[in-house]
């Protein structure tokens, strides 16, 4: 069996936890540029393996550049990957990649902002991003996924059922395609590296959850 | 690339973002809730609701109601309250969701990392936006304190400015005179040759009472001012009073095909055909004596007499419509009196002799006497509106900028000559700030703005309040952005409705996208918190009437019977308040009460102040300088509007791209064939700055001795339908990116104002957009489509003649010999 695929042990629980604090990390990787604190945490030895264990170097720029001029650059690629970028559709946006309308505040917008209140969340009045930003997709996920875990208290093949809806209903629809422009639009193997770790990530949760139904 | 991950990688990447999740102050979007608490679990049509709001997709501004759903805009319709449009939206307004969901909007304020222009962004908050905006101008006022500097040195320029006097609050309070403005560039010789002549700088017809319609180069069925409610009641008046439509017009537009009659005019003559018209008028007989001796300073027997030197067979030769033509519509159109009205825009005024040709068109209403009578020419019904207290006052000192000394009569401005002047050194600009306005792709010879706003010595600031990435926000250092219309609050009034006038507000009809701010929020908040927090500098307290929101109620109510009508709540509601309902009857005759806007109240056929400057005062014809010797094969380039497009702001709109994308260049088929171009065929077209290669449309359908090109197209920037720039990367556009695989076509069109040189109107100041000469052949061998090829020197030096017909320069005075600068003893500069 594909390691991808395989069932939930007695870890499970722990997973859920690991699994939401994956989608945490890559919602703030596109919900806005790197700053100092997000940098530290890159930084850190954990970090680093884990990356380098998946053939990643962009780590390797964030040890030996000097930190502003990295935090600098890196918003510069973030402005022109996410920000502005008239004439590439790179627009971060469920709406604008797969929506009928291909124009931000489409029907995905809606309908994410109505899964989220079902499933008792909110988005804070200072988000000036729509409800169907790619960050906030994931980290809508990360959020079921830690509700997932015990010692929240709720059942958690009923969250898992929620995943694995929400990630059908909306992010299948577009992390593939969106995510590919992004690779291959990055300048900088930051941003590169983690669309690829990110769509690796995606199709082993979609594989995952289709595995766990019924458990 | 792909990789694939195992469950034992996710919990050792988990630990990464472990330390993520659980850093403090990590930014997180959302948080829990009771469960279930926020659900709202109505139906989406119960969930909808209705705001009413003012159209801006153009300058119309029709009554629009929002349909909101979950908080999103899911459609835009027609306000049935509104008294001038009546329910209906034209086709760019409906597609306004387009403008306020684009992907392409600016959302975040940035700042340029890179050199100017070449697309490097940095995202950056308000407050430090706002500080180095506010530091850039303290540096400047703190030197003009000194006397070192002028606060002119701080520039606004505006394009669609819909603001009521705020940008003079904002400008007169740095003490700044240099508010610079688009209106060269639109119809500001409408305005110039009316305003001396009565009062307001624009007409209201009653064509829905009228009889007898005489439109000179007002594509009114497309795109003229007012098309909608005008449409309507153009409409009205065919259809129920079986009222004759005559059209002037080179090209045969929408309204051209509709017209009874349409004469394929050539271009700059309206005036020589509207003289020629009054003297058959005056010479039938067929006058009204009794309205010209009553109401105006010229005596009817004098001005018969001045008249007759404009005979039809004189209009004839240099407009080519025939003179029994010109005699019988005369005659049609008195005899239709006072049920006829004329009515003009940017075909007659969009010239040198501009000015001229509005006031003589003007002139026939004055000879019949049609004005303020029912189906006739009537006066624009408007408000006033009062503003907080306390205002500034004018700057002290006059900006060459904005009043340049060539053009005292021209009120609108000559804003098409700034980038000129600033090369030549007449006024040093440090701050630059630009909003509404798309320089580099709007003015004539647009290159010459593209060097201008790349130049960091005379720019040394670029500040742009915009909400796309157009032409000149590409190359600005700093972007603040801006809402669209749907996000804001703003007061409107426009005379486009005779039956009553009316006021209308924009609110935001959802909650601004992203970080956008409105314009006068911008303002209020760059003066407030950061320029003159402590209100040190006297600016602060031109700005303590609380919140966008307050301002606009205040100007509301201050316009007598909204308050009683139920105020700021009761416009908020219903979008639009007018003294008379919907469809009421007009009331006539408005000069019988105050007389006419004019010193002595008349309507001035002979205009003292023009006199003063050597220009002819009475109703005149004057050739167009660049008419005058054309050869066997020159041709006049026009530029035309389409129905469904703005100048430079619609070309991203998915519906609209959807219907015109592009802009072949309208040519006459007996030319076509002539020289053998067909549909389709790439032509050189040549002027005296330079040329471009485009392609051909052959049609009957206009003048044989002029081209055509639309606006609109033709954009290097602004997003990816207005560029296309994604159809040369297809490894982009084959991702599954539904929506634009279903743009169908290639060609974004080609801008025609690289050629267009800058040729000016000595009264009015306008660009005189349809004087172009130039000629056209088949594509050479070499040219591919979009080529282009402009002398900056030739620009220069176009620039350079359009100044010696100035009131000051050689060639006015030798036009006019004993006229301009000498006889009027007018002092030079300000």
């Amino acid at each position: 069996m594909d390691e991808s695929v395989m069932i939930m042990d007695s870890s499970s629980i722990g997973e859920a936890k690991a699994r939401g604090n994956v989608y945490s990390l890559l919602s703030r990787v596109f919900m806005r540029e790197v700053d100092k604190q997000f940098l530290d945490i890159l930084k850190k030895r954990e970090s680093i393996d884990a990356f380098r264990d998946h053939g990643f170097t962009f780590f390797e720029d964030l040890l030996s550049r000097r930190e502003g001029d990295l935090i600098d650059e890196l918003a510069v690629e973030f402005a022109s990957l996410f920000l502005i970028s008239p004439g590439r559709l790179l627009s971060p946006y469920e709406s604008v990649q797969a929506g009928k309308e291909g124009q931000l505040g489409g029907e995905a917008s809606s309908k994410t902002l109505f899964f989220y209140k079902k499933a008792g969340f909110t988005i804070h009045e200072r988000i000036s991003l729509l409800p169907d930003h790619f960050a906030i997709e994931l980290e809508f996920m990360g959020h079921l996924c830690e509700r997932g875990d015990a010692a929240n208290g709720a059942p958690a093949s009923n969250s898992r059922e929620l995943q694995a809806r929400f990630i059908k209903l909306h992010l299948a629809n577009w992390y593939r395609p969106f995510l590919n422009r992004v690779e291959a639009a990055a300048g900088h193997p930051f941003y590169r590296e983690f669309s690829i770790f990110t769509k690796g990530f995606l199709d082993s949760e979609i594989g995952y959850l289709e595995s766990a139904k019924g458990e | 690339m792909n990789i694939k991950f195992s469950r034992r990688d996710i919990l050792k990447m988990g630990a990464v973002g472990a330390t993520a999740a659980m850093t403090p102050g990590l930014l997180k979007a959302m948080e829990l809730q009771e469960a279930g608490k926020g659900a709202d679990l109505r139906t989406a049509a119960e969930r909808t609701q209705v705001v009413p709001y003012t159209c801006l997709q153009c300058n119309i501004e029709d009554g629009g109601l929002a349909y909101i759903e979950d908080g999103r805009v899911v459609k835009l319709e027609g306000n049935p309250k509104h008294p001038a449009t009546r329910g209906k939206l034209c086709g760019k307004g409906a597609a306004g969701i387009n403008g306020l969901y684009d992907p392409d909007r600016i959302l975040y304020p940035m700042r340029r990392v890179g050199k100017r222009g070449e697309g490097k962004w940095k995202r950056v908050s308000w407050d430090e936006a706002y500080k180095e905006l506010a530091s850039r101008m303290a540096e400047v006022l703190d030197r003009a304190k000194e006397g070192k500097g002028s606060p002119n040195e701080i520039a606004l320029h505006i394009g669609r400015n819909r603001w009521f006097g705020f940008d003079n609050r904002f400008m007169n309070a740095l003490g700044s005179d240099t508010r610079l403005n688009h209106t060269s560039i639109c119809e500001s010789s409408k305005k110039i040759g009316m305003q001396p002549t009565w009062g307001p700088d624009i007409e209201t017809p009653d064509f829905a009472n009228t009889k007898y319609m005489l439109i000179f180069g007002a594509n009114i069925y497309e795109a003229s001012y007012f098309h909608n409610p005008y449409v309507q009641r153009v409409v009205e008046g065919r259809v129920g009073n079986h009222a004759k439509l005559v059209y002037f017009d080179p090209r045969m537009s929408n309204t051209a095909g509709k017209a009874d009659e349409w004469y394929p005019i050539f271009p700059g003559t309206d005036g020589a055909v509207a003289l020629a018209m009054c003297n058959v008028i005056m010479k039938e007989g067929l006058h009204n004596k009794e309205f010209i001796d009553k109401w105006t300073n010229y005596p009817s027997d004098k001005l018969a007499k001045y008249l007759e030197q404009f005979t039809p067979e004189w209009a004839e030769k240099i407009s080519n419509v025939p003179a029994n033509d010109i005699k019988r519509i005369a005659v049609e159109f008195a005899l239709a009196a006072p049920r006829c009205t004329t009515y003009t825009y940017r075909g007659p005024a969009k010239h040198t002799n501009g000015s001229y040709s509005e006031k003589c068109t003007m002139m026939l209403n004055v000879v019949v006497g049609n004005i303020e009578q029912k189906g006739g020419y009537c006066l624009p019904r408007g408000f006033g509106y009062k503003h907080p207290q306390p205002e500034p006052p004018a700057p002290k000192e006059k900006s060459e900028l904005a009043h340049p000394h060539e053009y005292p009569l021209a009120e609108h401005k000559v804003s098409h000559h700034v980038a000129y002047m600033i090369k030549e050194g007449r006024q040093k600009v440090s701050v630059y700030m630009r909003h509404y306005f798309n320089g580099n792709y709007s003015m004539p010879d647009s290159n010459t703005w593209t060097d201008l706003y790349m130049d960091e010595e005379l720019i040394p600031f670029h500040v742009s309040m915009d909400t796309f990435m157009g032409e000149a926000t590409a190359l600005s250092d700093l972007i603040l952005p801006e809402t669209t219309y749907l996000e804001r609050f703003d007061i409107e009034n426009m005379p486009s409705s005779i039956e009553t006038p009316w006021v209308g507000i924009r609110q935001p009809v959802i909650k601004p996208l992203g970080e956008v701010k409105s314009y006068r929020d911008i303002v209020l908040e760059l003066v407030t918190k950061h320029l003159d927090s402590d209100g040190a500098r006297g600016i602060k307290k031109y700005f303590e009437y609380g919140t966008t929101e307050n301002y606009i109620k205040f100007m509301a109510e201050s316009v007598p019977g909204v308050k009683e009508a139920g105020g700021w709540e009761y416009l908020k509601k219903n979008g639009v308040w007018s003294p008379k309902p919907v469809d009421s009857e007009p009331d006539y005759n408005l000069h019988k009460k105050d007389g006419f806007g004019t010193h002595d109240k008349k309507i001035n056929i002979y205009v003292e102040e023009w006199a003063k400057y050597g220009f002819n005062p009475l109703p005149h014809y004057e050739p167009i300088p660049a008419h005058e010797n054309m050869k066997e094969d020159d041709l006049v380039l026009i530029t035309f509007k389409w129905n469904i497009h703005v100048q430079s702001r619609t070309a991203n709109q998915k519906y609209l791209a959807d219907i015109i994308h592009n802009n072949p260049m309208w040519i006459n088929a007996k030319l076509a064939e002539k020289k053998g171009i067909k549909t389709g065929d790439l032509v050189r077209v040549t002027s005296k700055i330079g040329y471009l290669v485009t392609k051909a449309f052959v049609t009957e359908g206009i003048n044989p001795k002029v081209v055509a090109i639309s606006n609109s197209f033709g954009h290097w920037e602004y997003g990816r339908l207005a560029t296309l720039k994604l159809k040369e990367k297809p490894e982009w556009a084959e991702s599954g990116d539904t929506d634009f695989e279903q743009v169908f076509w290639k060609d974004t069109g080609m801008h025609p104002n690289y050629i267009i040189p800058v040729s000016t109107d000595p009264i009015g100041g306008s660009e005189g957009w349809y004087d172009t000469v130039v000629t056209v052949e088949k594509a050479q061998p070499g040219d591919k489509y979009k080529d282009y090829k402009v002398d900056k020197d030739a620009a220069v030096k176009a620039y350079q003649e359009t100044l010696s017909y100035s009131y000051v320069g050689p060639n006015f005075r030798r036009r006019a010999p004993g006229k301009g600068e000498a006889k009027a003893g007018a002092k030079k500069g300000h």
